[in-house]
């Protein structure tokens, strides 16, 4: 090819570069110019991924989205006195047995779908929960009949006293759907509601609606202009919960702005944030704790002495400060802080190796000398600090305590295996799914035809028994109910039947031009985008 | 020469899938090992017994392991692969959807990769013993020896903390995601977002490619270089001692011409080898910059012990793996028949 | 025919010697090779000496110091600290036992798996071969590190599984390198008259088989060192390596993790330990390929 030729050629070559970048540069230029309509976006990051959306049957992190879209009939707000505070019911009485429940249903209020809001979409709703009977629906275990009394009064029977607006106001099984939904399925093309559910649509009264369904990535949520709360100018018209798995891409979006409500970030960073002037951290109690559970019923924890010996081994104080830099409280027993039937007065062990050293000796191993194994949940910073704080410190009792981060599965599946051969100390978080400290007792200390989540193996009938009649009265006596629930606390710790580690406090980081944030630690990881308002 | 190569396709092609089948029966034989309970994964936190009973028989997990086994087989040639226990959707949207996500990043790490390799190899080549070679060596070992999830931290750290230049990770910012929304038409951001003509998504998605891309371009790029630097040498001496005797020495750009052309035949089957070690460097390099991709997919699987899961993304990755060994085989045969006999 | 066979052994021996003594010269001559080398001692030495003049040798083993918590690198610690407040340099150097120990396991172990089964293969051929070779490119079939993650994932997180796991992954690649010399070597004029005066099968691929195959298995060793520590490392980072409180240094970079946003050291350190071992084996080992195989056809070139 000849000089003359070729020249041409890369002449030609780069006109046409030239032209493509500029074309491109104009067009972003342009497109930007026509400035679509911004509506206004709240953006919440999670670090938890979502599985599914069926309100009946959801047990896991999607409440974070279903508490926006769905309504229950009573709300639990501890900072409100009561506590109890009118949803879709404006109010609720019962029966002096307990036994029979009425409430009385808000008017006005329809579905996102249209359908009006009564009394036949609580039975439909409550009794689809229960059929189903997957997820939390045993919640609604003692109710026998459900009645429509007329519109907007539905009345509960049940076979046992118990505490209904509990139950009612609880975050799993207690959402109120349109009772068109079987119909809305069929003409979407799905076999049942469940699927037409989980492929990502919703039938709730709350103040937003589903519009985007990507469970592992993102959710989008537009305002339903209908609801009956109303709205003002500054709410946001759209809300989007991203699924950011990583703690320190949380921290960098809060930071940057790209989003504006975060839920985790390392501890470490959070003094820093605290004096950065464009976010706002907020703190509350969560009502989550983490224990170590000893197995009851192998050497050397079978001894409740050498339990206790443990107990004062362990450095509570430095393990707050140092793992959750002081975002938490030593647990002053299972009743997380916050929460009610949690008393401050119940005893509480401390960080007292001499006395640790005593009650070793008075069990008769002044040396120690055990090999223990611990498991805890791989991949928490937080439980991985804690534990590798114990081990160290349990070298000084000459205790050689193996820990070893498991999957959940994995280590549930040791502990429900031949307990002699099971894990010494099993150390989980635990949450209820019903507000009360009967959810705590039941699961934790009760006992067991088959291992479930009482992990220690502690099967004390004396113990079930207090916990048993707390349950009973909580509907119509809850002071003695209480009562009864503090002496079966006061009863596992003299025991020393867990290790009571500590509390969890919730965190969340918000942007400072917005206003309105406040926990529910009832609602866990729940943002309740409604409450928002933006500033500026 | 022909029927030779045919011959030798066929043969390799039957080979490529008995060892599918092989790599199917060694996953499985793996991940049923588990001594986690698949039915507790599924049902969530707090389940009842009931609860998991009825999971165990929903899932199948009460028959013998054979039997499952064999169910397993029957299904995937029918193309499910079954339903991801941690997410509940079928295993093939999982993959498929990850899939075109990961396909992208290594593509355009490849892609730096090959152009910043050959750039460097060449110079390297010409330079042959001084400063300048010394130099590429260094950075090739440098790029081979970089650990990926390391480099991908440390880039995260200049560029995107310290500079704020770069984003920290995700595929698209939020904002432009609501404003400007983009059209999955391939799955691929960069093309999409052209044929859609949506400028600012396609200037959006490139910025947040350039940080992962470096950070998986290292090793690849390592062995471009080490490769294209070894051919060049080895066709300028060749050519250079012969033809150089023979009719006077040659015009270098032509033999540069001629070096590089048979350089780059050697690059696209190191690549191709290469492919492989770059497809596990995604997926330390997607949890890392929170990419949702197939890398961050078959991480969580394999972490969560989800085995129909972990199944599919390793069979789909293998099957991937296996094909493109395939094709730089089949390459090769054209390139140097001897290989067929 | 009994001098023709006992002959040639001795004066291959010395051939050998030769051989090795000239490429020993050409590797240590060229600088790159000369600082790998240097790289690689330096780290040997720190293993055997380091816990006895690591600052902090009991934090090292695990032993917290929350008040130290999260330093940044000062006069008390070079490398600043760790989130329990342990000193990072003398993690690091407790580490360096750790990584060469579990790199040269994990080769070492493939190796004598791997390269009598490709001997095995290659010397008998036929059946037996085509079955084993097979299996190996079954194997071979799985992306290095994705079956070594499921391995480790099932076989639950610790330093062991790891390494079995990443020997699962590795054998196979020595037994297609043993198969290809093996191939070759068995067609070989001296190992054809072995057979024919009658030495055992054994014998022959133990003494003429096994040595040829050694050579390319060596400098494919050097190489895997610096890959297997990196996987190794890739493993810890998962979860699926070492366990807390040992001071590996994958998992450290692993818990560094969280905290490098404002505490950048912890990630940082652990990870240039990595890198400057490996790149020690990779300078090393490259120049040895290139001393040694000057003209490439096809190779393996992790």
């Amino acid at each position: 090819m000849s000089e003359v030729k070729r020249n041409l050629w890369k002449l030609v070559a780069v006109v046409i570069i030239v032209i493509v970048v500029a074309a491109g540069a104009l067009g972003y230029y342009y497109q930007t110019l026509q400035k679509p309509h911004v509506p206004k976006i709240v953006t919440s990051a999670v670090i938890s991924e979502m599985i599914t959306a069926d309100p009946s049957t959801e047990f896991s992190n999607s409440i974070m989205m279903l508490s926006n879209l769905y309504e229950p009939l009573i709300w639990y707000d501890p900072s409100q006195s009561p506590s109890f505070v009118p949803a879709l019911a404006t109010s609720w009485e019962s029966s002096d047995n307990s036994q029979t429940w009425t409430f009385h249903l808000r008017q006005g209020v329809k579905f996102h779908d249209g359908t009006p809001f009564d009394a036949t979409a609580v039975k439909y709703s409550i009794e689809r929960t229960i059929a189903l009977g997957q997820g939390a629906a045993f919640i609604w275990s003692p109710v026998s009949k459900i009645n429509v009394l007329d519109t907007y009064t539905v009345q509960f029977i049940l076979t046992s006293p118990t505490p209904l607006d509990v139950i009612a106001s609880a975050s799993y099984a207690a959402w109120i759907m349109s009772p068109n939904i079987e119909n809305l399925a069929k003409a979407a093309g799905f076999t049942d509601a469940s699927a037409w559910f989980n492929a990502g649509h919703d039938a709730g009264t709350g103040p937003y609606m589903l519009t985007k369904w990507d469970p592992q990535n993102e959710i989008v949520m537009d305002k339903f202009p209908d609801y009956w709360g109303g709205w003002k100018d500054d709410q946001f018209d759209k809300a989007i919960i991203k699924v950011v798995r990583d703690e320190t891409v949380q921290e960098q979006m809060i930071k940057s702005g790209e989003a504006q409500v975060v839920q985790q970030v390392p501890f470490a960073d959070i003094p820093s944030l605290q004096g950065d002037a464009n976010v706002k951290v907020y703190t509350s109690p969560q009502y989550q704790n983490l224990l170590g559970f000893f197995n009851n019923k192998k050497f050397p924890f079978n001894n409740t002495l050498v339990r206790q010996a443990v107990s004062y081994a362990i450095p509570y104080d430095q393990i707050v400060t140092g793992v959750l830099h002081g975002f938490g409280t030593q647990s002053i027993g299972p009743i997380p802080y916050g929460m009610p039937g949690h008393f401050d007065d119940l005893p509480k062990y401390t960080y007292d190796l001499n006395k640790a050293k005593q009650l070793l000796t008075q069990a008769g191993y002044p040396n120690g000398g055990f090999k223990l194994l611990l498991t805890y949940m791989t991949g928490d910073t937080r439980e991985e600090g804690t534990v590798e704080m114990i081990k160290s410190s349990l070298k000084d009792l000459n205790i050689d305590l193996d820990i070893r981060a498991m999957t959940w599965t994995e280590q549930w599946s040791l502990a429900q295996g031949d307990p002699s051969k099971a894990q010494d100390i099993f150390v989980m978080y635990w949450w209820p799914t019903l507000l009360s400290p009967y959810d705590f007792m039941l699961n934790l200390f009760h006992s067991e035809s088959s291992v479930i989540f009482n992990l220690g193996y502690y099967y004390h009938p004396d113990v079930d028994s207090v916990i048993d009649q707390g349950y009973a009265l909580e509907g119509s006596d809850k002071t003695q109910a209480f009562a009864l629930y503090k002496q079966a606390q006061k009863m596992v710790i003299d025991d020393a039947a867990v290790l009571f580690l500590w509390d969890l406090q919730d965190i969340h980081i918000v942007r400072s031009n917005i206003s309105g944030f406040s926990y529910n630690p009832a609602y866990t990881t729940v943002v309740f985008f409604y409450l928002l308002h933006s500033i500026g | 020469m022909a029927r030779g190569i045919g011959q030798y396709v066929l043969r390799r092609a039957a080979h490529a899938f008995v060892v599918v089948l092989g790599v199917i029966l060694i996953t499985f034989i793996v991940s049923h090992v588990i001594p986690g309970n698949p039915a507790a994964l599924w049902v969530g936190a707090h389940p009842t017994a009931q609860q998991i009973q009825r999971a165990t028989e929903e899932l199948g997990l009460n028959k013998p392991i054979y039997v499952q086994f064999y169910i397993y087989l029957t299904n995937l040639l029918r193309g499910d692969l079954g339903v991801s226990i941690r997410t509940h959707d079928t295993v093939l949207s999982d993959v498929a959807t990850g899939l075109t996500a990961t396909l992208e990043l290594i593509i355009s790490a490849f892609v730096i990769a090959v152009v910043a390799g050959i750039l460097v190899g060449v110079y390297s080549a010409s330079h042959r013993d001084h400063v300048p070679d010394h130099a590429g060596r260094l950075a090739a070992i440098f790029g081979v020896s970089m650990p990926p999830f390391w480099l991908a931290m440390i880039l995260q750290i200049i560029f995107s903390q310290t500079l704020h230049v770069f984003p920290l990770g995700s595929r698209m910012s939020i904002q432009v995601s609501i404003m400007y929304p983009l059209k999955t038409i391939t799955g691929f951001n960069l093309i999409d977002s052209m044929l859609t003509l949506n400028f600012v998504a396609f200037g959006d998605s490139f910025w947040h490619l350039v940080l992962p891309s470096l950070a998986l371009a290292a090793y690849p790029f390592g062995l471009t270089v080490r490769m294209i630097r070894t051919m060049m040498i080895e066709v300028l001496q060749e050519n250079y001692t012969r033809s150089g005797l023979a009719w006077g020495l040659p015009s270098r750009l032509i033999l540069f011409k001629y070096a590089l052309k048979n350089a780059i035949s050697s690059t696209v089957i190191a690549l191709g080898m290469s492919f492989a070690y770059t497809l596990t460097g995604a997926f330390l390099d997607e949890l890392i910059f929170v990419w949702p991709g197939l890398g961050t997919y078959t991480a969580l699987s394999i972490l969560a012990l989800d085995y129909p899961a972990i199944m599919g993304s390793v069979i789909v990755v293998a099957i991937f793996y296996v094909i493109i060994n395939l094709l730089v085989d089949i390459f090769q045969a054209f390139l140097d028949p001897r290989v067929t006999l | 025919m009994n001098e023709v066979a006992s002959e040639s052994m001795p004066v291959q021996r010395q051939q050998h010697f030769r051989e090795f003594r000239v490429f020993l010269k050409l590797v240590l001559k060229n600088p790159l090779s000369l600082t790998g080398t240097a790289i690689i001692v330096f780290f040997v030495v720190l293993a055997l000496v380091g816990p006895f003049i690591a600052p902090y040798p009991r934090q090292a083993e695990g032993v917290p110091d929350i008040a130290n918590q999260l330093r940044p690198p000062d006069w008390e610690h070079w490398f600043g600290t760790d989130e329990l407040g342990r000193d990072l340099l003398s993690r690091i150097i407790f580490g360096a036992r750790i990584s060469l120990m579990t790199s040269a396991a994990v080769v070492a172990v493939a190796i004598i798996v791997g390269m009598p089964l490709g001997a095995i293969a290659g010397y008998y051929g036929e059946r037996l071969g085509a079955v084993i070779m097979r299996i190996t490119d079954m194997f071979l079939a799985f992306p290095p590190l994705l079956l070594a993650l499921v391995v480790a994932a099932t076989l639950g997180g610790s330093l062991l599984n790891a390494i079995l796991a990443l020997i699962i992954t590795w054998w196979p690649w020595y037994t297609r390198l043993a198969y290809g010399q093996a191939s070759a070597t068995r067609n070989l004029p001296y190992v054809d008259s072995a057979r024919a005066i009658g030495v055992g099968d054994a014998k022959i691929i133990a003494r003429h088989i096994l040595p040829a195959t050694l050579a390319p298995i060596l400098i494919q060793a050097t190489l895997d060192l610096g890959s297997a520590i990196i996987a190794a490392a890739g493993l810890s980072f998962l979860g699926l390596g070492a366990q807390p409180p040992t001071p590996d240094w994958g998992l450290m970079v692993n818990m560094g993790k969280t905290y490098f946003l404002q505490h950048w050291w912890y990630a940082t350190f652990p990870g240039l330990a990595i890198l400057v071992l490996v790149l020690g084996f990779n300078l090393l080992g490259d120049a040895i390929r290139e001393a040694t195989d000057p003209k490439l056809s096809r190779r393996r070139l992790i």
